[in-house]
């Protein structure tokens, strides 16, 4: 017979078949890999320094600044990119030597070029080295704001499809109302009070966005509590919990997934707008939205402080819908052969 | 007399990526004016596919007719190749000259027409009536099926009618035309075993009034030996044994034949254990080189591995696809 | 198997559905499913309960459970009386009951593999110590007659009647006393059907498993079970020794039977054809329930509801006329 595959892999193997889903895939990759190794990319620290016969790593003070058996006393205070090299003296820095907060006044407004590759702000600030850590803010704010609402989603829309009656009575209602706020200007009311913070953007999307991946684990539930198999196990005498959660719930994640990719995306459009306004994450950290927001004052002259991030912002929408899209085609029944 | 309709080496393949089975194969048969033709066999079997190709409504793709013939005799003469027609002269002989029912009558019927408008649809396409000639014909059909009320029935929707009520009328609608052949797949399977009853006497009763054969299709043996003549036992889209209902079960040959009459509990005989048929129905996919059923065969021999049986006795009444046939 | 103590006793269970209509949800009318059944079920006995869709026999079966509560009567398993008993109080009598299903498709979870289908009621109940689980769980599959490497597989991976026997398995796994099987061999092919009522009659020849076997199909119920309960409607017409099914008193078990097709082209017999269909249990007929389509039906059928009692030694039937 046919090789034993597990649901996951089924489900894998349907998505990998289409081209279009595989560039989604490794886009979502790449973006992930660039904001994980952001700091060894880009950074005004050098990988490798031999000066006098000694040998430093100095990057590794930037990646744990705070342990102690790093500690190079000699080079405190140093500006590695104006250091004098003698004899076999040998310097390696990160392929974007700049750090995302590093202003060079007598550089501001540069055109891409070897040097800047995306060139560089009105501060004199390197823009790639500002996208490459603006990725860590955009999907962090994407995942953490979707996990939370996904948490809150599946929790209430699955006591709402299971328990039914009263309690799925109330829940809908609850729901309804939530779904009537228009929600970017709850946020925005919302952070104008509590202040703008990368948390507070990351909370309030989470709580303002759960309706929707209630309703589908409630309708998915409220279809799944009378089918057999759960009355086997009720009948076998298991408790709700296990009940729910053990049985009913591993069949509802599939949408559930689908549904929080399309969410990523569109949280991360979200924090880009509201970066923008000037309501997101605050300077000098790098976020794709702050980078668009100075561009305005220079859209005439220099191109690439839209360009770029527009781009950025672009693809990794883009990315995640079509991973979205990809996993919503791969979990259809109808495609699935069983082979 | 001349059969009303003659199947020839009628072979339809399924394709999935670029495999090829055929799930009829090499299928023939001819049926009889008058006479009930029983297809028998488990799903899968390939009876449901038979019975769409004749009406040339396979799902296209990923099956298709690939091979044979479907010869229509029709009583004032002129036989015609159904496999040669074009679709639309296939679109006058179905429901016009072949007529079908079907084993759910809760989906074959259109949940949004009443019951009047959907008997008409065919009445007046095929037999060129008015509207209102073509409801008079529709109100004495639902009478003909034993509906009482007919003419308020005919204004009612599906969903007021029962399970038995919905056959009725998926009856009457593909009797609105007098068919010389009927087809009727599982139409009963979905039914209580009193409805079923009622519904397989009238469906009888009918093909007698209106001279019709009726190419009946079931998994039920019982259905077979009551209410058929004819009968071809299929197994993984091939006859394995064709006769009279007589013979097939005074002298049965095929060992699949003799394992499936066994393992039908009989209402009025003694108890004792059911003798099964080990196994499962083979993957289509996967099909043993040699003989489809020695897997499943108590009698299994070297050759039936190596070679694939043909149906014997091309001239006879009673034939088979065994080496080893039961002796009488 | 009349005399051994009664493993399962049911009295005049009633169970209604409220049938909500209207924009508020009010109840408009009442389902009957159950009117006053009464049921005995020896230990080691087959009782098969054979009726026509909507006659509450699946009610039946998954009210016993307590999957549905009761509306009124009495039920009593091995001397508990246990028809208030809430969901925890029935927890641990769980393990001594269970059921099998239909539809063999529905009755196994997708995402579990075999192995953990089959162990779910062991590890509730906390049965077997977590080291022997799989030792108990390919027991079992052998019991039931499937191969080893089913036991890391998904249920897409096994045929219909692959996955019945599974469910049996996961039925069997908590040594239960009684097993409720809900038409277990309806969706099954005819070869296919064989091999399951064969492994359930094994099992309680072997086992002394209680089984109360639920079909619409005469024929398979006859063979398999001691006992025969028909009803229709929500009632008891006749519960009599499968072997005297030929003898049955009651119009309906009499029409029932000769509406079974037999497999035997040389048998003749004159059939009896019921007229119209089973009324809806929303409002079902006065009187003897049956009496719309009984071919004997006579004027006090109509208005009074004949009580089931014993017409002969161990053969007790619901009508007038008997």
């Amino acid at each position: 017979m046919t090789k034993q595959i597990s649901y996951v892999q089924l489900i894998f193997r349907q998505y990998w078949n289409s081209w279009i889903n595989r560039f989604g895939l490794i886009c979502v990759c790449f973006l992930f890999a660039v904001a994980i190794f952001s700091p060894l990319l880009s950074n005004d620290y050098p990988y490798f320094l031999k000066k006098n016969g000694k040998e430093y790593f100095p990057i590794l003070t930037q990646i744990f600044p705070f342990s102690t058996w790093i500690h190079y006393a000699d080079l405190e205070g140093i500006d590695f990119k104006k250091i004098v090299l003698e004899g076999d003296d040998r310097i390696v820095f990160p392929p974007i030597p700049y750090s995302p907060t590093e202003y060079n006044l007598d550089e501001p407004l540069v055109a891409p070029s070897s040097k800047h590759w995306m060139g560089t702000d009105e501060q004199g600030r390197d823009v790639t080295s500002r996208l490459v850590y603006g990725s860590q803010i955009s999907l962090s704010v994407g995942f953490v704001a979707v996990g939370i609402y996904v948490l809150l989603g599946v929790i209430v829309g699955a006591l709402a499809g299971y328990y039914g009656g009263k309690v799925d009575m109330i829940v809908s209602r609850a729901m309804e109302i939530i779904m009537c706020f228009p929600t970017f200007f709850l946020i925005l009311a919302v952070l104008a009070f509590i202040g703008p913070s990368l948390y507070n953007i990351m909370f309030i999307i989470g709580i303002t966005g759960w309706t929707g991946i209630a309703r589908l684990v409630r309708a998915d539930f409220l279809k799944l509590r009378n089918q057999d198999f759960v009355t086997a196990v009720i009948a076998s005498g298991a408790k709700p919990v296990r009940v729910i959660f053990k049985h009913i719930l591993p069949n509802t994640l599939a949408p559930v997934m689908v549904s929080a990719s399309f969410g990523v995306a569109s949280a991360i459009l979200v924090e880009s707008s509201l970066s923008y306004l000037g309501f997101g994450v605050q300077p000098p950290t790098p976020s794709w939205g702050d980078i668009l927001s100075q561009s305005r004052d220079f859209m005439d002259i220099a191109w690439w402080l839209t360009i770029f991030p527009g781009v950025a912002i672009f693809i990794t929408i883009t990315a995640f819908n079509l991973v979205g899209e990809g996993l919503r085609d791969a979990i259809d029944p109808r495609l699935k052969t069983g082979q | 007399m001349q059969d009303i309709i003659e199947v020839k080496n009628l072979t339809t393949e399924l394709t999935l990526g670029d495999v090829h089975v055929p799930v009829v194969n090499d299928v023939s048969f001819k049926i009889r004016p008058g006479e009930v033709y029983a297809l028998v066999g488990e799903s899968g079997c390939g009876k449901s596919m038979t019975a769409l190709s004749i009406m040339r409504l396979v799902p296209e793709p990923p099956a298709k007719i690939v091979g044979g013939e479907i010869l229509l005799h029709p009583k004032n003469g002129g036989s015609s190749n159904l496999l040669k027609l074009t679709e639309k002269e296939m679109r006058g002989v179905r429901g016009n000259r072949i007529a079908m029912i079907f084993q759910e009558p809760m989906t074959s019927l259109n949940p949004v027409f009443t019951i009047g408008d959907q008997i008409t649809e065919a009445i007046i396409l095929h037999q060129h009536l008015s509207k209102k000639q073509a409801l008079a014909n529709a109100i004495e059909m639902l009478n003909t099926v034993g509906i009482p009320n007919p003419t308020q029935r005919v204004s009612q929707y599906p969903h007021e009618l029962s399970g038995g009520m919905r056959q009725r009328v998926m009856i009457a609608m593909a009797l609105s035309c007098k068919p010389e052949l009927l087809i009727a797949d599982e139409p009963t399977t979905a039914l209580d075993v009193t409805i079923q009853a009622q519904i397989l006497e009238l469906i009888l009763k009918l093909v007698h009034d209106f001279s019709m054969s009726l190419l009946l299709i079931t998994h039920d043996l019982g259905i077979v030996a009551e209410f058929a003549k004819q009968v071809a036992v299929m197994y993984a889209g091939q006859i394995v044994e064709q006769s009279s209902v007589l013979d097939l079960f005074a002298n049965t040959k095929h060992p699949y034949t003799k394992g499936l009459l066994d393992s039908v509990p009989m209402p009025f005989k003694q108890d004792g254990k059911l003798t099964s048929i080990p196994g499962m129905v083979p993957d289509l996919f996967e099909l043993p080189k040699g003989c489809a059923y020695q897997d499943r065969c108590e009698k299994v021999h070297r050759d039936c591995k190596e070679i694939r049986p043909q149906l014997l006795g091309k001239n006879l009444k009673h034939r088979y696809r065994c080496f080893f046939p039961y002796a009488k | 198997m009349q005399n051994s103590m009664p493993l399962l006793e049911v009295k005049n269970l009633v169970k209604t559905f409220p049938v909500k209509g209207g924009f508020f949800g009010k109840t408009v009318g009442e389902v009957h499913a159950l009117s006053g059944v009464s049921l005995f079920l020896g230990k080691g006995e087959i009782v098969g309960l054979v009726g026509e869709s909507g006659c509450g026999k699946t009610t039946l079966g998954r009210t016993i459970l307590k999957l549905t509560e009761p509306t009124d009567g009495k039920i009593i398993f091995h001397g508990k009386n246990i028809t208030s008993y809430s969901a925890e109080q029935m927890r641990p009598l769980r393990r001594e009951m269970q059921i099998v299903f239909q539809d063999p498709y529905a009755s196994l979870n997708p995402r579990m593999t075999i192995g953990n289908a089959i162990s779910e009621p062991l590890k509730v109940h906390k049965i077997v110590p977590r080291k022997e689980l799989k030792e108990k769980v390919l027991e079992l599959l052998s019991v039931v007659g499937l191969k080893e490497d089913a036991y890391y597989k998904y249920p897409h991976e096994f045929s219909g009647g692959q996955r019945q026997r599974i469910g049996i398995a996961r039925a069997l796994s908590v040594n239960p006393k009684l097993v409720v099987a809900d038409e277990p061999v309806s969706a099954l092919d005819v070869s296919i059907q064989a091999q399951i009522i064969n492994l359930l009659s094994d099992l309680n020849q072997q086992f002394g498993l209680s089984l109360l076997f639920i079909s619409h199909d005469l024929k398979v119920v006859r063979h398999i079970s001691h006992r025969v309960m028909v009803m229709y409607l929500g009632r008891v017409m006749e519960v009599l020794d499968a072997g005297d099914l030929s003898e049955a008193k009651h119009p309906y078990t009499v029409s029932l039977l000769s509406a079974v097709p037999v497999a035997d082209p040389k048998h003749k017999r004159k059939r009896i054809i019921l007229a119209g269909d089973v009324p809806s249990p929303l409002n079902p007929p006065s009187g003897c329930v049956f009496h719309t389509r009984c071919p004997m039906a006579i004027e006090r059928c109509k208005t009074e509801i004949p009580l089931l009692r014993e017409a002969e030694k161990d053969n007790q039937v619901a009508c007038h006329l008997v």
